[in-house]
């Protein structure tokens, strides 16, 4: 048997019979894998409980049958363990992790996105909790993966939005409708010029400083408004994690 | 075509339904009762109906009871005060098979899983606020498992008790008794040394 190797950060972990488990991971090499790994649940050695959701680590693995490789050893390179001493970091990583599990399709590599989420597990386990975490990921994912929502100019007219100037967000257009378009547009919400800033600075902006953002409450708002909806409209399905957020943030 | 009598393959169907049971264990188990005699075969299955009859939940803990309060909760015995929070009745049978702890329970029957789209209205975490709104409890111990689901649910819960002037405390987590600290992985070694003991 074909032994590979590869990092691999651990999305979901489902118990699969008496003593086996279902990974999901997103790997570098590969994208998003789905594996079995066998005897995990009693392994004291070749898995560790390194399998947990969170954890970074490096895998040994073959391909296996129906589509599911066949997980041989995982060591861990980071575990992150301190995002599941803060509810809100739990909940936080968990969308994270839901992002990469449903926008993305299976063995579809994108280095690029394995060291984004890297990144930001490493900012969420390492400072406290922000949402801006939430607004800076959701807009470098869409980006990386080709959704990202066209801000600048009108998406019409193609008319230029001058800096400071408010305008609609149209989810069925993917990025901003002007005043003028905005009448023939159903369903689009208005966007300040200091929100649609702060979005153009997310994707332009060092990950080094993604600790230390802060956004103003209003933007923080609007941005909540408009970008889980977008990336909602764009999967054409609800996502889990922010039912589950917005259910705890409520209590 | 089927390789065995209809009747056989509805048996090892049904069998296989069960948790963990394979087609392969469901054939071994449905040869098992057809060569036990009739008498064996009827007591089982006279048992799985009458426990599918008379068990339900107790509605003090939400364990599983044979009547409306089950044998913990009505045991004058215990000590009503210390109240331990556990996912599944499977916890709270490992926690009673121990022998060690005599308080009474609170079982969430699950715990919060964000990516599973499980949150606290989908567990019996209102009935046990409530529960302890009531009083009469000085302490909640939170034994939940050590899982990002489990960790989730513990905080949840401090979260909302803690407010209320208890004392709320989680079961300790550690290197395993017989284990071996070189296999140990780093969350559970970091963990055992923040709850160290003085000796």
């Amino acid at each position: 048997m074909y032994l590979l190797k590869t990092d691999a950060v651990v999305i979901h972990c489902a118990d699969f019979g008496e003593s086996d488990l279902i990974v999901t991971l997103y790997t570098y090499d590969l994208g998003k894998i789905r594996g079995i790994a066998k005897g995990a649940k009693r392994s004291k050695k070749r898995f560790v409980n390194n399998l947990q959701p969170f954890s970074y680590i490096r895998i040994i693995f073959s391909e296996g049958r129906g589509g599911l490789i066949r997980l041989d050893q995982a060591d861990i390179i980071q575990p992150f363990f301190l995002i599941s001493k803060d509810i809100f970091k739990v909940l936080y990583g968990s969308y994270f992790l839901e992002l990469m599990k449903e926008m993305t399709g299976e063995k579809e590599a994108n280095p690029q996105l394995f060291c984004l989420l890297v990144d930001f597990l490493s900012v969420l386990n390492d400072s406290p909790p922000r949402e801006e975490y939430l607004r800076v990921f959701e807009m470098r994912v869409l980006d990386l993966l080709g959704y990202r929502p066209r801000l600048g100019e009108c998406t019409i007219c193609a008319r230029r939005i001058s800096q400071g100037e408010g305008a609609w967000f149209s989810y069925r257009h993917g990025g901003v409708v002007c005043k003028g378009c905005q009448t023939k547009v159903r369903g689009s919400v208005p966007v300040s010029g200091a929100t649609l800033e702060a979005m153009e600075k997310a994707l332009e902006m060092d990950l080094g400083e993604v600790g230390e953002i802060q956004f103003f409450p209003d933007v923080l708002s609007e941005s909540r408004e408009i970008l889980p909806r977008f990336i909602q409209y764009q999967l054409g399905k609800g996502l889990k994690s922010l039912k589950v957020m917005e259910e705890i943030q409520g209590d | 075509m089927s390789k065995f009598a209809p009747t056989v393959e509805d048996l090892i169907n049904e069998l296989s339904k069960l948790p963990g049971i394979g087609k392969k264990t469901a054939s071994r188990l449905a040869f098992h009762i057809l060569r036990s005699s009739k008498e064996d075969a009827q007591a089982l299955a006279g048992s799985i109906l009458r426990a599918k009859e008379r068990i339900g939940l107790c509605r003090v803990c939400f364990n599983i009871a044979e009547g409306e309060v089950c044998g913990i909760c009505s045991n004058p015995q215990r000590d009503h005060s210390l109240l331990c929070v556990v996912e599944e009745p499977n916890d709270l049978m490992a926690i009673e098979a121990a022998g060690v702890f005599r308080g009474v329970y609170h079982v969430l029957h699950g715990a919060i899983s964000p990516l599973d789209g499980v949150g606290p209205r989908q567990l019996k975490t209102e009935e046990l606020l409530q529960k302890v709104k009531r009083g009469g409890i000085t302490e909640v111990i939170l034994a939940t498992n050590p899982t990002m689901e489990g960790d989730a649910t513990a905080l949840y819960l401090a979260k909302i008790i803690r407010p209320l002037g208890l004392r709320v405390s989680r079961i300790a987590q550690g290197i395993p008794v017989g284990g071996d600290i070189e296999y140990v992985d780093g969350k559970t070694l970091s963990m055992s040394l923040e709850g160290r003991r003085e000796m």
